[in-house]
């Protein structure tokens, strides 16, 4: 019988490679060190202190958790969107498909686009799409909540082919009827059979579909030309939608699209689209460092207070252990280790609170759209976050251990 | 009381280094506490003001991008209770042809003649500013922090890439700048030189109506929607304030996180005052078991430990939100780069009066961290001290 190592088990080891850094150079460095059991007894001993000092670890890591969760969840509904043998034109200069508006020419000449360098004979299909934010007259909450409208043709379901109908049906052509996303489901609370009125028209709820977690689930598909008509919109389209038969020729379409002068068009594959919404991230990414350094200055502080009141306890202590021949080094490694433990105790626990949102859902804006996104705390964010909270107990415990190296055991039991 | 303060003084000196690590790591936290908040202050701002209840916003009332047809003003504008208007056309695009998204910008046409009126904080803006924007028909009042961004200076020219109307894509000259905070990343230009560059002159993206008194409002709106229901497109209206929260309501998670964040650095202070102070009062039984022989009360003990904690929190809170204060006046000064961190952290000016509050959150968290800590100190037995000494 075999028995597989857990996967998070392996990460967790990771994310104490500091502490096992520090514990290597220790050895290395020193062959007779002072016992951890010591560390760890003195730290049971004044458990209170050591508690409240871990706890502020505990807090800076849980936010830190928090909030690159957060961004995390987020960059993966766009990692998750897109096919990379789809490619989005939108008018030159739009990023986002509600500021995009192609002309007729533009979508003709789309329509007859070919890879020159692809297989002969492959078809690449084209899909005329138009994209609105909606206001939804809710007269339960007497308040308008937003719908994102997509106007699709039949062709639809086999350029974006992750899209899977899950209940009642596909759309009808002329009718006034919709298709909803998975999210908009449970987020709006329609349902198949459903009306809601929108324009001039009501509109009937005929199927809800699935897209593997892409960001199209948090939309309303309709007929284009109804969409187009109700809303006097005809003539103008937001998007079209390439599909080509491999990622390599949607990239080389891309490519020669962005280039061609004569379409004045942006081209992107849909997995480069998607990404390019996900920027925004990188700036939150940016922030939600910054605070977490921040926050984690103020812990160093903390420790650094711990642990020179925990040396001015123990004065006496280290005296006794420099003249039973420990050297001022291992008094230096010993003391960083208690400290990085607080650090460890903090950040495990801060990790471990984190862990609770994973998973939890909620609406957040990407680009004009809104998406369904659930926090993730992955094996990465675990990692960053022990490792970023024994790095701050280390540089924590950093000056009061050189103190502590330094003290003349002489003077210090006269 | 004033040898009582002196006494709380010398007992913070006389371990300088523990009372500096505990003001730094306050200092610290209070600095990022401040900055974080401003952003959820400033936005949160904007939706309880007066005003905000008495201006109307009106758009298309199903889909957005909204398209209001300029026919539609007139009848808007004589509703009785309607004391003034304005409109905007959104022009969105890029300061330059790169199209990067950090040369994205945001522009709004709009009229001149009662711009300083119609939009909260312009009101301040230098008549000589709206003169030159009259006088000037490509003329632009730009965000403080875009001109930062832009590294531009008055009287500079610019061509603007449109994206919302490819193609149309206009030249403008800066008259102006916007006051800090205030519209920091968007630019107000003349809504004659937006029809004509454009060509749109049928349609406007949203009205704006100011009414004369906020307890207009229902009947205002009520009215709108009853005369424009059959008219296409039909047209939502509602107020300011209501506007603002459903646009807010779109990113209360990051303003939910900023919110949590800026508890847990809270109670993160108050842990590490707590911790500081609980130590700082075991080492000291001595010493309150001498105060009590000297004749202090139990009382004294607590208002003593407790004073201290607060002094340095006041202290520190002062330091810390002076800091973030300083911070904000640089980058809004664009004396810091205006790009990656400022452009998010910064990007609202910190009032000065956030270091007043600053010392009153110092103190504060100095108090609730010190009340255990006091609490025991206040019960430190003269006798079972000194017995250990003996």
């Amino acid at each position: 019988m075999t028995t597989t190592w857990p996967t998070w088990l392996t990460w967790v080891l990771v994310g104490l490679l500091p502490l096992w850094g520090l514990v290597l150079l220790k050895y290395l460095v020193d062959i007779r060190s002072v016992p951890v059991s010591y560390n760890y007894r003195s730290l049971i001993v004044r458990w209170k202190t050591t508690l409240m000092t871990a706890l502020g670890f505990t807090l800076v890591v849980f936010g830190l958790v928090l909030m690159l969760a957060f961004i995390n969840g987020i960059t993966a509904v766009c990692r998750q969107s897109g096919e990379p043998e789809n490619v989005i034109v939108l008018s030159k200069g739009a990023a986002d498909e509600v500021l995009s508006s192609l002309p007729r020419d533009t979508i003709s000449a789309l329509e007859h686009i070919r890879d020159e360098k692809g297989v002969a004979g492959s078809r690449i299909l084209a899909s005329r799409e138009m994209f609105l934010n909606a206001n939804r007259f809710n007269p339960q909450t007497q308040d308008y909540t937003a719908l994102q409208l997509r106007g699709v043709q039949p062709i639809v379901f086999e350029v974006h082919t992750a899209v899977r109908v899950i209940k009642g049906r596909t759309l009808r052509a002329g009718q006034s009827e919709v298709m909803i996303g998975r999210t908009v489901e449970t987020g709006q609370n329609l349902h198949v059979g459903d009306t809601f009125e929108l324009g001039r028209k009501r509109w009937r709820v005929c199927g809800v579909f699935d897209a593997q977690g892409s960001a199209l689930e948090s939309e309303v598909w309709c007929d284009l030309s109804e969409l187009a008509s109700q809303f006097k919109r005809e003539g103008s389209y937001s998007t079209v939608v390439l599909r080509t038969p491999s990622a390599a020729s949607a990239q080389r379409i891309a490519e020669s699209l962005a280039s061609n002068r004569q379409m004045n068009v942006e081209a992107y594959t849909e997995p480069q689209y998607y990404a390019k919404q996900a920027e925004q991230m990188e700036t939150l990414q940016l922030a939600a460092w910054v605070i977490a350094w921040f926050m984690g200055t103020g812990a160093v502080f903390g420790v650094m207070t711990t642990m020179f009141a925990a040396i001015g306890q123990r004065i006496k202590d280290i005296a006794v252990m420099r003249i039973m021949g420990f050297q001022a080094r291992a008094i230096l490694f010993s003391f960083l280790i208690e400290a990085a433990l607080i650090s460890l105790v903090g950040g495990a626990l801060g990790s471990g609170f984190g862990y609770l949102i994973n998973g939890l859902s909620q609406n957040a804006n990407l680009g004009s759209r809104t998406v369904e996104f659930s926090f993730q705390v992955d094996s990465w964010i675990v990692v960053s976050c022990l490792v970023f909270s024994i790095l701050m107990g280390i540089v924590g415990g950093l000056l009061p251990a050189i103190s502590a190296m330094r003290i003349k055991p002489l003077e210090a039991l006269r | 009381m004033s040898k009582f303060i002196l006494l709380m003084l010398k007992n913070l000196g006389r371990n300088k280094l523990r009372t500096t690590l505990t003001a730094l790591a306050v200092t610290v936290l209070v600095t990022i506490c401040v900055v974080v908040l401003s952003v959820v202050a400033t936005v949160r701002m904007q939706l309880s003001t007066e005003a905000s209840q008495a201006k109307l916003i009106v758009t298309e009332r199903w889909v957005a991008p909204s398209e209001v047809p300029v026919r539609y003003i007139p009848r808007l504008t004589r509703i009785r209770g309607v004391e003034d208007w304005t409109t905007w056309n959104l022009y969105v695009g890029f300061f330059d042809k790169t199209l990067r998204s950090d040369r994205a910008g945001l522009g709004f046409a709009t009229r001149v003649e009662n711009l300083t009126r119609m939009h909260g904080g312009l009101e301040n803006v230098d008549p000589a500013v709206i003169e030159a924007l009259k006088n000037e028909k490509s003329g632009v009042l730009m965000g403080s922090t875009l001109m930062q961004a832009m590294n531009w200076k008055v009287g500079q020219q610019f061509t603007f890439f449109s994206t919302s109307t490819a193609g149309k894509d206009l030249r403008f000259k800066i008259v102006g700048v916007m006051p800090a905070g205030v519209y920091p990343l968007s630019f107000f230009f003349r809504d004659d030189y937006f029809a004509e560059g454009t060509g749109n002159k049928d349609t406007v993206s949203l009205v704006w109506l100011r009414l004369r008194d906020a307890s207009l409002a229902p009947r205002v709106i009520s009215q709108i929607q009853h005369d424009f229901a059959s008219s296409q497109p039909a047209l939502k209206v509602e107020t300011e304030s209501s506007g603002v929260a459903r646009f807010v309501e779109k990113g209360k998670v990051i303003l939910f996180i900023i919110d949590f964040v800026a508890l847990i650095l809270s109670i993160d202070m108050v842990i590490l005052l707590s911790n500081s102070i609980s130590i700082s009062t075991r080492e000291r039984r001595v010493e309150m078991a001498v105060l009590k022989v000297l004749g202090f009360q139990p009382l004294h003990i607590v208002a003593m430990v407790v004073g201290e904690a607060m002094l340095i929190g006041a202290l520190s809170g002062l330091a810390g939100a002076a800091l973030a204060w300083g911070a904000s006046a640089l980058a809004q000064s664009g004396r810091l780069p205006s790009d990656g961190i400022t452009s998010f952290l910064l990007v609202f000016p910190v009032p000065a009066q956030a270091m007043m509050w600053g010392a009153l959150a110092g103190a504060s968290i100095g108090f609730v961290g010190s009340v255990f800590p006091a609490w025991s100190a206040r019960k430190v037995k003269v006798s079972d001290v000194f017995s250990r000494i003996a």
